[in-house]
């Protein structure tokens, strides 16, 4: 009896040792074990589909970029190249008018791709029988927006296919970002007879689709994996390297991590409690995206204190965002305005660094300005506001050091409520809240994709502000079509809205990321697709 | 043993009792809670829990203030500062905030949650389960069926729907942890009125005409106070683990609040880089979670009229 004991609590002491020694043994890993022409990534979520016409999600969009190509594909900087359009399209003298010659391509199952596939996918999207939720993006396009709402036909619509390699894009009117516009996902072709010989089930498969890019899907474990290979019908085939990329469905950061550093992946995101281990690594680095995070102040209710501009600019220049960003948060860097940085601005420069208007941290100035709104209003002191914002552990850093600044900075007491995304959008909506934090990424390159959901009456704009020049000026832009004085007017509504402070910009998130030191030249977008494939190789001898 | 001497008659005389002695104690009397006390005392683990919950008590509201920090202050200077870096006697969070001002404040909201919803079980549970152990029979039928019914709903999904509702806070979360909390409390009640009613002792105080109040409180609820209390020391470390649970899964106190599930949570995340800041509120979490269970074990011999040596 005595022996037994003894012999049970030497096994739960081993065991118990083992259990803390097993959960010691994470980090020790060679990181990646890329071999030849294989890669092995991770991608957060599974598709939904992969019909082009209907994806909204960046993880569709991403896979459809590198396995199907549209008149024009985002190169090494994020710029607008020839796809499968050969040469720059030639225009009509009103500009209003494309016509665009396409490249002799196949598609993987041999056959031609035809200015046909872009009339038929681009006019599938418009269809109000398909509800594409990206068939606005295609609103530039003559007759698509009353196409889709069953106010024209079909054959009304801007887009021709004239012959089998000629195609014709009639613009409502001339838009500087076409280029861009057209390598976004819902632009990309569609084969009429795949898509109607599957019906419901198109694209839910790699058997039940066709590809016209550098890679096809080879398989599709739905939830846990997919592989894609070198597609031999590409037409610059030789510029393809890979011949096979392994993508591991992962959900869960630690797990992503973990894969990672037993070399079993050679690329992941990283979780904010990971970046402190990781940030020095050589492999880190922060992929780019153009979501900008922002809190909107909600000027509807009657006794908002947010009404005053004061108040407003006290709120948008009291956070140091710089502090946050360099020790809480650590993914992004401090909005200078609302329009994020990876946004073009004419054809040289980006949008940001013309801008007219730089946020800068300023507590003195925020407490003065605080004080003199609050005497405008005839309150001694604020009422505690309320500060929604989503549940996630990023979230709830932000609200944390956000509420913990407006109190030291301002005198202003803020209690934090931190809400599911769904319940987030929908306390949005409803304008229960006094400050709202909140994020917006771009559709398209271009400023207009920001500033117009900041126009009065836009369901997105929240708080309500409301402006009467800044109005003017987007709607101005918005039909302009000189493009140096559209660019003008966008740059002067930043100003007036920063300077106003409608909205108060927080930062600019960038994704922290680990990639094997071997892979080159995986090209990272920050609007679109995450990323191409299309030029990476796997450097060897290492 | 071989004895020579001879016992003789005068060697004994009669002794001379008086027939009342009969009646009279000599040693003291001993009271139910007397005996209670004096086995609850040879019980060591009982004892060590008991001094670990006061201490701990104690602490939740002294500890706060022996350092000169609160619990909400950031201090990007010094965030995640190891255990014992100067007056930081448990580090800092990522936030720079002190660690051992955040736990113990923790420990106390955590506690008062925990009491505040133990308080709760008892009133509600005791009410409940004495009338429907007392009156029995049809009005016992309803209210058991309707206690039935009530247990039957996963106490996780009114729990979650109730703090949707109502913004989280101690009062919300206590509320919603009693919420259905009080039920195993009024059966066990139920279950000992059921018996005890049918004592004598009940059945002569309502011959001499007592009400059915004097009878409740007087004579049955006291004697359910064993069981009861047991129930109590095991529902207050329940309700402190279920916090801790709620602020787990995010519905916990709103930050920068600190309850214990609230650093729990917080500590998880940095489990792998800084393991101590979830290393001390586990570490009192769990102190506690033991205390409550030897005190509840040790109360339960106590009050046990059958241990009686």
């Amino acid at each position: 009896m005595r022996n037994w004991r003894k012999l049970t609590s030497t096994f739960a002491i081993l065991l118990v040792a083992s259990l803390v020694l097993s959960a010691c043994s994470f980090g020790g890993g060679d990181s990646g074990d890329a071999k030849g022409n294989v890669i092995n990534l991770i991608e957060t979520a599974e598709p939904p589909n992969l019909d082009s016409a209907r994806s909204t999600d960046s993880a569709s969009f991403t896979i459809l970029n590198n396995v199907n190509e549209g008149l024009y594909r985002l190169d090494q900087d994020s710029k607008p190249t020839l796809g499968m359009a050969a040469e720059e399209p030639t225009k009509s003298d009103d500009n209003k008018t494309y016509t665009f010659k396409l490249r002799d391509a196949n598609w993987s199952d041999g056959k031609p791709v035809t200015a046909k596939d872009f009339e038929y996918a681009w006019k599938r999207a418009m269809n109000p029988d398909t509800a594409s939720e990206y068939a606005f993006i295609m609103n530039a396009i003559d007759k698509a927006e009353e196409y889709n709402a069953g106010k024209a036909k079909a054959k009304e619509v801007g887009v021709n296919a004239i012959d089998d390699k000629t195609l014709e894009i009639r613009l409502k009117q001339d838009v500087p970002y076409l280029k861009d516009l057209l390598t976004f996902g819902t632009f990309l072709p569609q084969r009429q007879d795949i898509v109607e010989k599957h019906g419901e089930k198109y694209a839910l498969d790699p058997d039940k689709m066709v590809f016209n890019g550098p890679f096809v899907l080879s398989e599709w474990k739905h939830e846990s994996s997919f592989t894609y290979k070198k597609n031999d019908q590409y037409w610059e085939k030789d510029v393809v390297k890979l011949d096979t990329v392994n993508v591991t469905i992962s959900k869960d950061a630690t797990t992503s991590m973990n894969l990672y550093n037993t070399g079993k992946v050679d690329y992941t995101g990283v979780g904010s409690e990971f970046i402190d281990s990781n940030k020095d690594k050589p492999e880190y680095f922060l992929q780019p995206e153009s979501t900008v995070f922002y809190t909107e102040m909600n000027q509807i209710k009657e006794d908002s204190i947010f009404k005053n501009a004061k108040i407003r600019k006290a709120v948008m220049i009291g956070i140091d965002r710089q502090t946050e960003m360099d020790k809480i948060l650590k993914n992004g860097v401090p909005a200078a305005g609302f329009v994020s940085p990876a946004i073009r601005g004419n054809d040289d420069k980006k949008f940001r660094e013309l801008a007219k208007v730089n946020i800068e941290y300023n507590p003195q100035e925020a407490k003065k300005l605080f004080d003199e709104g609050l005497k405008e209003l005839g309150l001694d002191k604020a009422p505690t506001v309320e500060i929604v914002g989503d549940d996630t552990s990023g979230a709830k850093d932000d609200l944390t050091f956000v509420k913990e600044q407006l109190k030291q900075n301002l005198g202003l007491e803020v209690k934090i409520t931190s809400v599911p995304f769904k319940e987030r959008l929908e306390r949005g909506k409803k304008g229960n809240f006094d400050l709202l934090l909140g994020g917006w990424a771009a559709d398209y390159n271009d400023a207009m994709s920001y500033l117009e959901i900041f126009t009065t009456g836009y369901s997105y704009n929240r708080g309500k502000w409301s402006n009467k020049q800044y109005d003017e000026l987007v709607k101005k832009a918005q039909a302009n079509e000189n493009f140096d004085e559209r660019l003008e007017q966008l740059l002067e509504a930043e100003k007036i809205m920063i300077e106003d402070a409608g909205i108060a910009p927080g930062y600019f998130r960038s994704s922290p990321s680990l990639i094997n030191q071997k892979i080159k030249d995986m090209h990272w977008h920050a609007i679109g697709p995450d990323y191409s494939l299309k030029w990476t190789y796997v450097e060897e001898g290492k | 043993m071989n004895t020579s001497e001879k016992l003789s008659p005068d060697l004994f005389k009669p002794a001379q009792l008086d027939s009342s002695e009969g009646e009279q104690i000599r040693k003291e009397s001993v009271s139910y809670w007397q005996d209670v006390i004096r086995r609850f005392r040879t019980n060591i683990g009982a004892i060590v829990g008991l001094s670990i919950i006061i201490l701990f008590i104690v602490m939740s509201f002294v500890g706060p203030y022996m350092n000169s920090y609160d619990i909400s202050t950031q201090n990007y200077d010094i965030q995640n500062l190891e255990s014992f870096s100067g007056d930081h006697y448990f580090g800092t969070d990522k936030f720079g905030r002190d660690l051992w001002t955040r736990a113990w404040y923790g420990a106390k909201i955590s506690l008062l949650i925990a009491f505040l919803a133990a308080f709760l079980d008892v009133t509600i549970g005791v009410t409940y389960g004495g009338v429907s152990g007392y009156y029995g029979g049809r009005v016992d039928n309803i209210m058991q069926r309707f206690l039935e019914i009530l247990y039957s709903i996963p106490n996780l999904i009114i729990i979650i729907l109730m703090l949707l509702v109502f913004e989280p806070g101690i009062i919300p979360i206590a509320l919603a942890l009693s919420i259905t909390g009080w039920v195993p409390m009024a059966r066990i009640v139920r279950a000992q009125m059921m018996k005890l009613k049918s004592q004598e002792y009940v059945l002569a105080a309502r011959t001499l005409g007592a009400s059915t109040y004097r009878i409740m409180t007087k004579h049955l609820i006291p004697n359910v106070m064993g069981p009861i209390i047991v129930a109590v020391t095991f529902a207050i470390p329940s309700a402190i683990f279920f916090e801790a649970f709620l602020s787990f899964i995010g519905l916990g106190l709103r930050p920068p609040g600190a309850s214990l599930g609230v650093l729990l949570n917080d500590g998880n995340k940095l489990l792998q880089i800084y393991p101590y800041q979830l290393f001390w509120p586990a570490l009192i979490i769990s102190l506690i979670m033991l205390s409550f269970n030897l005190l509840g074990d040790g109360l339960r011999d106590a009050l046990d009229p059958k241990m009686r040596k």
